[in-house]
């Protein structure tokens, strides 16, 4: 084999150019299916967008594609005035801020005893919750559990159930194991019992595990959408993910309701009611959505280094 | 599932009976708020105006729950079972009727009929009240039936001024003219427009065929399940003049005169090609006349009504023509059998509902309406929508023989769509009312067509967007029937004619 050295300099500046022209050329490539790719995504959330501040006979008339036709916000005012989308909007903050909370102190008390290698049965309680992962109820026993419970109609039936995911668990005591056992012995020697270590010197050294698992829990809570249709059938506590599918299939009659008189007739149609509700829905989403990012990246890779 | 869900329910069922047993029917002086469990709406029924009229005329308060619209049957099954949640349902759909009265989940309603309102036996005609009871007499629901049941749904809207502009003046009525009118306009126009666009797939569940209906009244074929000259039960595909309506149709698909997006196309496409002035005829129904209309004139500003006219319906070349009825359920009012206690009151509030009907659907007289020449009740707008637009998902029973009265309201809150009533309805009816064929299988309820009927339409209306098409022929007929007759075909018929024969 032909080592380095052997090689003419003007041969090997050769292949160093023809090596940066392939990088250059793999880079544009790459540019070019990622843009593919994005504009994949964001052109139909572009055109839902349009639709939503468009007059419903351009709608209607299928005219809209990536720019509104005759502007207007009538179909935000309407969704937002003659329907439950704030009250609903209301409910699902209260559950998501109640039920990450919630979940995050539950997990956290779970996960440091867990994560201490002289606890008595810690290979018994992890199996537990793996079994746990890997099976489910199923709708029906879940539904009999919540109502012998007395948990339906009630938010607590959408927080309960997912107050500990095992997999965010998990996430939280492998980085509890990954910390340095030097620094919890100092903490001893200095006189704090178990739960003062947790509160004082584990969780803040912990910040960057807890802000991304508090981020997926915040998420599920949010996008939760299942246990919210079985156990939530009363109109004034329904989350917003169900009432924009509730909606969707019943935008008609708020259609007929405004169109009561023949100046208002025309203005909104069916599409521009769902494709509010549809922005609506996501910008609190896509609001907070650039000031987590970074934790959502490190969700990927934190507390898979260990365990 | 389905059976760890009917396990769920015989446990109401006996629940409901050990509660229910020997009580006597009467009405206590303190009326119970009611929990009433709705099927899906887009609101909160209990925020409504038209909530507080019912409230008002009836003296009961009611606290509503609302079904979501995904996963209800199995969301209601599971609230049926859980005892003493709910005092009244009101559902739609017959397969979810039909699993609550199979399993037993529901109280038979006879004798609260009989002890609060032994009138309300003469709101609904004696088959309306069959396809709620079962083989004993027993009643499980109180029915609200579909309030404008004589109606021509399937029509073609015609752009006069086209059709004017191509030298034709009048609109044709049988299906042989109608060909030779498309095939006029086509002549005239060539590629410019699409002549006939559809299909109007929407509109009462269970009722929705990929063929114009209108089309094909004129080949007799009127349903999915039809009785023949000797009243045998047939399917359409069995119907005499099958073929012939599928060449027909083919042949409008093969010249190009039905649009080349017929199998893809959404109700929403065809309405999106007729206003944006791509088609000339479009088949579909008054409900989305509105929308359509308005976008029409919208992107046409010269066009007003009167360039739009109807083709209600078309004949075969002895005038002959079938359309079938639409006698059917819209919502069943039931009672689970854990809330027998308060069956006689929920008896006693479907029996105010249903004696103050007038004012709860179309409001008060001079205020919300007004009547016509023909004494049909004109909407005063924009209170009547305000105040009764949802004013139909509160009942549960009414007078049969007023809604489609009363209804007339409801349809005059645009004048466009007043107008393809009166010229789809009203006056084809008046001037041949045998069009209408009285469904034999109306309000059935037979657990076999539930439980299959649903599937065999969903396929038979793809195979005739193929066959439609082009894409089957057929010569694949008989492996359509075959596959038919494995997915229930032949449950379903030995049901409906048992249901025929009774």
């Amino acid at each position: 084999m032909m080592s380095k050295q052997h090689i003419p300099a003007e041969k090997r500046r050769k292949r160093t150019a023809l090596m940066d022209r392939s990088d250059i050329e793999v880079e544009v490539l790459a540019y070019v299916l990622v843009s593919l790719c994005v504009l994949l995504a964001v052109i139909p959330c572009i055109h839902v967008v349009a639709r939503s501040f468009s007059k419903g006979t351009a709608v209607i008339s299928g005219m809209v594609t990536l720019w509104p036709i005759n502007p207007q916000i009538e179909g935000y005012r309407t969704v937002l005035r003659e329907t439950e989308f704030l009250r609903a909007l209301g409910n699902t903050l209260l559950v998501t801020f109640v039920g990450t909370a919630a979940s995050m102190i539950a997990s956290i008390l779970f996960a440091y005893p867990l994560s201490k290698t002289e606890l008595v049965g810690r290979k018994f309680f992890i199996l537990l919750c793996m079994i746990v992962m890997v099976f489910n109820g199923g709708m029906v026993p879940n539904y009999l559990l919540m109502r012998g419970l007395g948990l339906l109609d009630s938010f607590s039936a959408l927080i309960f159930p997912a107050l500990i995911s095992v997999f965010n668990m998990l996430i939280i005591k492998n980085y509890f194991e990954s910390l340095p056992e030097s620094v919890l012995e100092y903490a001893a020697i200095d006189g704090a019992g178990d739960f003062r270590t947790l509160v004082s010197i584990v969780c803040p050294l912990s910040m960057p595990v807890l802000a991304t698992v508090t981020l997926l829990y915040a998420i599920h809570y949010w996008n939760n959408y299942f246990n919210a249709m079985l156990y939530i059938l009363d109109p004034y506590k329904v989350t917003l993910q169900v009432f924009i599918r509730n909606f969707i299939a019943d935008a008609g009659t708020l259609v007929n309701q405004l169109e009561r008189t023949a100046e208002t007739m025309g203005n909104l149609s069916t599409g521009v009611i769902i494709a509010c509700a549809t922005v609506l829905g996501i910008i609190p989403i896509v609001a907070l959505y650039p000031f987590v990012q970074r934790f959502m990246l490190q969700g990927i890779t934190i507390g898979s280094e260990k365990g | 599932m389905k059976k760890l869900l009917s396990m769920l329910l015989l446990c109401a069922m006996v629940l409901g009976l050990a509660t229910s047993a020997g009580a006597e029917i009467t009405l206590g002086e303190e009326k119970p708020v009611l929990r009433i469990l709705n099927y899906n709406v887009s609101y909160n029924p209990n925020e409504t105006v038209e909530y507080k009229a019912y409230v008002d005329k009836t003296g009961y308060e009611a606290v509503y729950s609302i079904l979501p619209s995904e996963n209800a049957t199995e969301t209601l099954v599971m609230n049926m079972a859980g005892a003493d949640k709910f005092d009244m349902c009101i559902i739609q759909g017959a397969d979810q009727f039909s699993t609550l009265m199979t399993q037993g989940a529901l109280l038979p309603l006879n004798d609260y009929i009989d002890a609060i309102a032994p009138e309300m036996w003469d709101c609904i005609s004696k088959e309306a009240w069959s396809g709620v009871s079962d083989e004993d007499g027993n009643v499980y629901a109180l029915p609200f039936v579909y309030p404008m049941p004589r109606e021509l749904t399937s029509v073609i809207t015609v752009r006069m001024d086209l059709v004017k502009a191509a030298g034709i003046d009048t609109l044709p009525t049988t299906v042989n003219s109608f060909y030779d009118f498309c095939k006029k306009l086509q002549d005239f126009y060539g590629d410019q427009y699409i002549i006939l666009t559809g299909p109007y797939n929407k509109g009462t569940p269970g009722n929705i065929y990929n063929i114009p209906m209108c089309i094909a009244a004129g080949f007799g074929i009127y349903s999915d399940w039809m009785l023949d000259d000797d009243g045998k039960v047939i399917y359409m595909t069995e119907h005499k003049n099958f073929n012939a309506m599928i060449e027909y149709l083919n042949r409008l698909y093969n010249e190009k005169i039905l649009d080349m997006d017929y199998a893809i196309n959404t109700w929403s496409n065809a309405d999106e090609k007729m206003s944006s002035g791509r088609a000339i005829l479009e088949i579909h129904s008054r409900e989305s006349i509105n929308g359509m209309s308005k976008a029409l004139f919208a992107n046409f500003p010269e066009l007003t009504e009167d360039d739009l006219a109807w083709i209600p319906i078309l004949h075969d070349e002895e005038g002959n023509a079938s359309f079938m009825e639409s006698r059917q359920y819209w919502s069943y009012t039931v009672v689970p059998r854990s809330a027998a206690y308060n069956a006689a009151y929920v008896v006693d509030y479907a029996w105010k509902k249903a004696q103050n009907q007038t004012y709860l659907l179309i409001g008060e007289e001079g205020v919300h309406y007004t009547w016509d020449e023909d004494h049909l009740p004109i909407p005063i707008q924009p209170i009547f929508t305000d105040e009764r637009n949802k004013a139909n998902i509160f009942m549960s029973i009414g007078y049969e023989d007023q809604l489609s009265t009363l209804w007339a309201a409801r349809l005059r809150k645009s004048s466009i769509m007043w107008k393809l009533y009166t010229a789809c309805t009203l006056e084809p009816l008046a001037n041949e009312p045998q069009v209408m064929v009285p469904s034999p299988f109306a309000y059935n309820n037979k657990p076999a067509y539930a439980e299959y009927n649903p599937q065999l339409l969903a396929d038979l209306n793809v195979y005739l967007t193929q066959l439609v098409t082009g894409v089957k022929g057929l010569d694949s007929l008989n492996t359509f029937m075959n596959d038919w007759k494995v997915n229930g075909g032949e449950e379903v018929r030995a049901a409906l004619t048992e249901w025929v024969n009774k």
